[in-house]
């Protein structure tokens, strides 16, 4: 398949029949990320693809009734239509929401409930797609901040920052100090607490860069059962990095070897478990930070000492120069567009 | 450079073996049973790993669980879901006498997306029931189980299967309806299951469960309704969630998707890969006790991203999404290794004291390259060298002369293979394909939703607009489709022109006279229906597996995958006249040949009199004798013909070829 090929491209019809516009319709709502009203809809299709309003409206109308896409209620008075139902919606925004930080329930279903397109969603249903949310551990429980009592929902394991910030606030509060005051204050607490930890046993850190050696992805040995894998997220980001400096002939601090594993854990965190990375992406990430050809030599530098795995792209020829430009291409004219980590061993 | 380009090395001594222990890689499906010593247990053990925890993480959680695995072409796929079904399905004879702990079926999706649920619904089908005489297959073991738990039997599974089967016979069918009425499942797929726990009329249980078309006598015999006039898809659907529900929560059905690409009819055809997600997401939500394991290239890996929408990503990898990587070091020792020992090349190894002798460590990470590279890619080149070593000519072919050998085989392979079962799905899924290779300024959609066709035909410049109908039902189904299209033909279809294709296997019998009635209506109204040539369906049978195949890149030739774009460009110079006519029937609407509607009628009189004295089958079709025979001597493949002494024919004697030996069995020995 054509990976980097823009969908836009890729449904222009030289006419439209109603099959054929509904199929660019469903495109359209496909990629968005909310449902569109139909002038949104009519501005993302094709010129020539592109029917009156009318006709346009009974194709959209006609595949509700059908089942094929979803009415939602209306926007600044134009009615809102998309490819997945409001359960969908409410899920997606459940976790958009926790995109932000962990919430409790109530905070949470408040806020997906005051949502204009969800408006007549019913309440059973919404808790229906929580509860759904936590069975396949997309969303987690997390124990409740210091001093409170109601658990948190999060997408991400509990971090440690998260409840020091909420506690600092509440310091702050209760003291009645700023927080300039207060963070001299934790300055000096974390300065003490450092001098306080034995000098003769190794941080965690150390610890393990030293037992795993120098595989940039130690962490993976312990391939964690799903609903261990995020958990394990933050341990891998911390423990990737120095294993990977630690390398010979690498610059320890920052390098770009050790910023592009940085990089593609923090696109997908799930690569640390077998997912992919787009190059493409990766190198998105990196414009202005490392030319093509520093940024390709040091992917293939990192296949080559097996810290990251390149996937070929079979079809380049299919795609453009400009997409071909994103990819990793190498001495024998071979093109990779995704990258792992190695499997653990 | 490639290490393919370089030098190849010096001859070396005779190595005494006929068989080059690297060639043969690709794996065409999961249930072919390659020599297990050439399985390497440890390539992708962590993926494999992976598959098997998701599998007890159903069984446990009471939660359906998917894993999307991603691979480039030649990474193993195929060979790791074989793994994953040797693993999962029993291998000895009397483990088919204990319950299952998880069933397992395998579906390569070389279909049209317009047909996805009736394609999955075949495969799950055709797996459940694959047994032996001896042994019962994987649904017979799931009924049985759920009676068995429903009636507290303890003890021994088989024990009590025998005494259910010996001492309590006549009550099946009431158990079975219990057990319907316990766990949800509709009563016909009840019915259905009775008759499979007893034995009772296994071809048309096992076509019924598959979705084919069974007789009227068949109907009768299972002693259910016909199928009624509903979306097809919804009804594959429906028997879909009454095999899950018949495993009950906790025995995982594990579907393991195959080819994901091959659903594309172009190579940026995005729309196969969202319906692709959609049935993900249904089948997830369906039950609780699904294993969707989905095995795509790495290059789908972005269209996962972009086209899918995220509830449906979700539900495609949400327990795992995993790469299959290129070979370490260690694995490509291991494969090579394994190979050796597979096809007995120990003297030569012993001699060298070197498990890997001939080859050398160094030879090895040649091959891996600095990268890594596929397990094919590692067998290629080691084949190659194996080659160099036994001082054989290498006289590679090139890839259009490889691929009219591979062609030649597929068809041959189609012809012999080909029933008129598989006649739907041919069509569905190489009609867009054949149209796309003939003329892909043409557009074939999918017609809509409930429509009474199944594709809409677009010329480039919106100057046609054709529908097109696979008729393959029969009795009240097809005389209900027929009065449908002609109530809806023209104006309601908005269509200028309908074509009706049909397996000229499937006559439609002269009693059909409602079915026959609306035919004429339709064709007054200047639809056609084309009898498909039996060589012309095992032909497009043919041609759609190897662009399956080619979009899957799972094309080898000599360890180089054949692409897409080659194999696009073969065909195109290529086609048989065969598809050829067919497809200027389709794009430039040419009239069916007029003798069509003669064959149907001359294979409907055979099909009652067996064998017959020509001129008076000339006389009851109304043609002349030498029409007859002429049609008769260019249908081989229909017709039996056995001259006499007149050369005009009038001692000819005809008789249906597709009746066979049971056919010529009655022709008296004298």
């Amino acid at each position: 398949m054509d990976m980097a090929h823009d969908v836009s491209t890729a449904v222009v019809l030289p006419a439209a029949n109603p099959a054929e516009t509904l199929a660019i319709v469903r495109e359209i709502l496909a990629r968005s990320a909310e449902p569109l009203g139909l002038k949104a809809v009519a501005q993302q299709m094709p010129a020539a693809a592109r029917p009156a309003p009318e006709p346009l409206a009974e194709v959209v109308q006609e595949a509700v009734r059908a089942g094929q896409l979803f009415e939602y209620p209306a926007l600044r008075g134009q009615a809102t239509f998309w490819d997945r139902a409001a359960a969908d919606y409410a899920t997606l925004r459940l976790r958009r929401l926790l995109q932000s930080g962990p919430r409790t329930k109530s905070e949470l279903l408040g806020a997906v409930r005051g949502l204009k397109l969800l408006d007549g969603f019913p309440k059973a249903a919404l808790e229906r797609a929580l509860d759904d949310l936590l069975s396949t551990k997309v969303i987690q429980k997390l124990p409740s901040f210091v001093g409170a009592r109601t658990p948190l929902l999060s997408l991400e394991p509990a971090r440690s920052p998260d409840y020091l910030r909420n506690a600092f606030e509440k310091v702050a509060a209760k003291l009645g100090l700023s927080s300039a005051q207060l963070v001299n204050d934790l300055s000096a607490v974390t300065r003490d607490l450092a001098a306080e930890l034995p000098e003769s046993v190794p941080s965690e850190r150390a610890r393990t860069v030293e037992e795993r050696g120098n595989a940039p992805l130690a962490a993976a040995e312990n391939d964690l059962p799903v609903s261990g894998e995020i958990a394990a997220d933050e341990a891998i980001h911390d423990e990737t990095i120095p294993a990977a400096a630690d390398k010979p002939g690498v610059e320890p601090g920052g390098d770009l070897d050790t910023r592009l594993i940085q990089g593609a854990l923090e696109i997908n965190p799930r690569v640390a478990h077998g997912d992919m990375v787009l190059v493409a992406e990766l190198r998105g990430r990196f414009d202005f930070q490392a030319d093509k050809d520093e940024f390709d030599k040091a992917l293939l530098r990192l296949a080559g000492q097996r810290r990251i795995a390149l996937h070929r792209f079979d079809r380049p020829w299919l795609i453009s120069e400009a997409e071909r430009d994103q990819l990793v291409r190498d001495d024998e004219d071979y093109f990779y567009n995704t990258l792992s980590f190695p499997d653990p061993t | 450079m490639s290490v393919l380009d370089s030098p190849l090395p010096l001859p070396g001594p005779k190595l005494g073996l006929a068989r080059n222990p690297f060639r043969g890689s690709v794996l065409n499906d999961a249930w072919s049973n390659p020599n297990l010593q050439a399985d390497v247990q440890n390539i992708h053990q962590a993926v494999f790993q992976t598959c098997c925890e998701a599998v007890e993480f159903v069984r446990d959680s009471g939660s359906s669980a998917g894993v999307a695995i991603f691979g480039e072409p030649g990474s193993g796929k195929t060979h790791l879901i074989g793994r994953l079904r040797r693993r999962l399905t029993d291998t000895t004879v009397d483990a088919s006498y204990e319950k299952l702990s998880q069933a397992f079926a395998y579906v390569r999706l070389s279909v049209n997306p317009s047909s996805l649920y009736r394609h999955v619904r075949k495969r799950v089908a055709e797996d459940l029931l694959k047994g032996t005489q001896q042994q019962p297959c994987q649904l017979e073991r799931l009924v049985l189980a759920q009676l068995m738990e429903q009636e507290h039997g303890g003890g021994n599974f088989r024990e009590w299967w025998d005494h259910l089967l010996d001492e309590r016979n006549a009550e099946v069918d009431e158990l079975v309806a219990a057990l319907g009425s316990r766990i949800g499942l509709s009563p016909t797929f009840c019915r259905v299951l009775s008759h499979l726990v007893l034995k009772r009329h296994r071809h048309d249980v096992s076509a019924w469960l598959r979705g084919e078309s069974i007789s009227e006598a068949g109907y009768q015999a299972l002693a259910i309704g016909e199928a009624p006039d509903d979306d097809p898809e919804q009804v594959s659907k429906d028997v879909l969630r009454d095999f899950m529900r018949l495993a009950g929560p906790q025995v995982p059905l594990v579907i393991c998707f195959d080819q994901v690409e091959a659903l594309q009819v172009t190579s940026n055809d995005t729309a196969s890969l969202f319906q692709f997600g959609q049935l993900v997401s249904e089948l997830h939500d369906a039950d609780t006790n699904v294993v969707l394991i989905s095995c795509m290239q790495a290059s789908l890996f972005a269209g996962v991203g972009r086209h899918l929408p995220e509830y449906a990503a979700t539900r495609l990898s949400g327990y795992a999404a995993k790469s299959l990587n290129p070979l370490t070091l260690d694995n490509a020792r291991d494969l090579l290794v394994h190979r050796l020992r597979a096809c007995g090349a120990f003297s030569v190894q012993t001699e060298a004291n070197s498990p890997l002798a001939p080859l050398s460590e160094a030879d090895l990470k040649k091959f891996l390259g600095p990268q890594g590279c596929t397990p094919r890619a590692l067998l290629d080149s080691a084949a190659r060298f194996w080659d160099a070593l036994q001082r054989q000519p290498v006289t590679r072919e090139d890839t259009n002369q490889w691929l009219e050998r591979e062609w030649d085989r597929r068809a041959d392979e189609a012809t012999r293979t080909n029933t008129p079962n598989q006649t739907a799905e041919i069509l569905r899924h190489g009609v867009p394909h054949l149209v796309q290779l003939v003329d892909p300024h043409w557009k074939l959609n999918a017609a809509a939703h409930g429509s009474a066709i199944d594709y809409v035909l677009t010329g480039p410049e919106q100057e046609a607009r054709v529908g097109l109908k696979f008729c393959e039902a029969v009795h009240n189904a097809l005389t209900s489709q027929l009065k449908r299209l002609d109530q809806e033909y023209p104006g309601d279809l908005k269509l200028q022109k309908l074509l009706l294709l049909r397996d000229e296997r499937n006559p439609i019998g002269a009693t059909a006279k409602v079915a026959h009635k609306h035919l004429k209506s339709l064709e007054q109204k200047d639809a056609d229906l084309y009898r498909v040539p039996t060589e012309a369906l095992a032909a497009l049978d043919a041609l759609r597996q190897l662009i399956a195949d080619a979009q899957a890149g799972d094309l080898d030739y000599e360890g180089t995958t054949v692409e897409f774009d080659t194999v696009v460009g073969w065909l195109r110079n290529n086609l048989p006249d065969v598809l050829k006519e067919m497809s200027d029937l389709l794009i430039t609407q040419a009239a069916p040949p007029p003798e069509s509607s003669l064959i149907d009628r001359l294979q409907e009189l055979l099909l009652a009199q067996r064998v017959v004295a020509a001129p008076g089958m000339a006389a009851a079709l109304n043609v002349s004798l030498a029409e007859l025979l002429a049609v008769a001597e260019r249908r081989p493949e229909l017709f039996g013909l056995i001259r006499g002494a007149d050369t005009n024919g009038s001692d000819a004697v005809l008789f249906s070829a597709r009746a066979g030996g049971g056919c010529l069995a009655a022709i008296p020995s004298s």
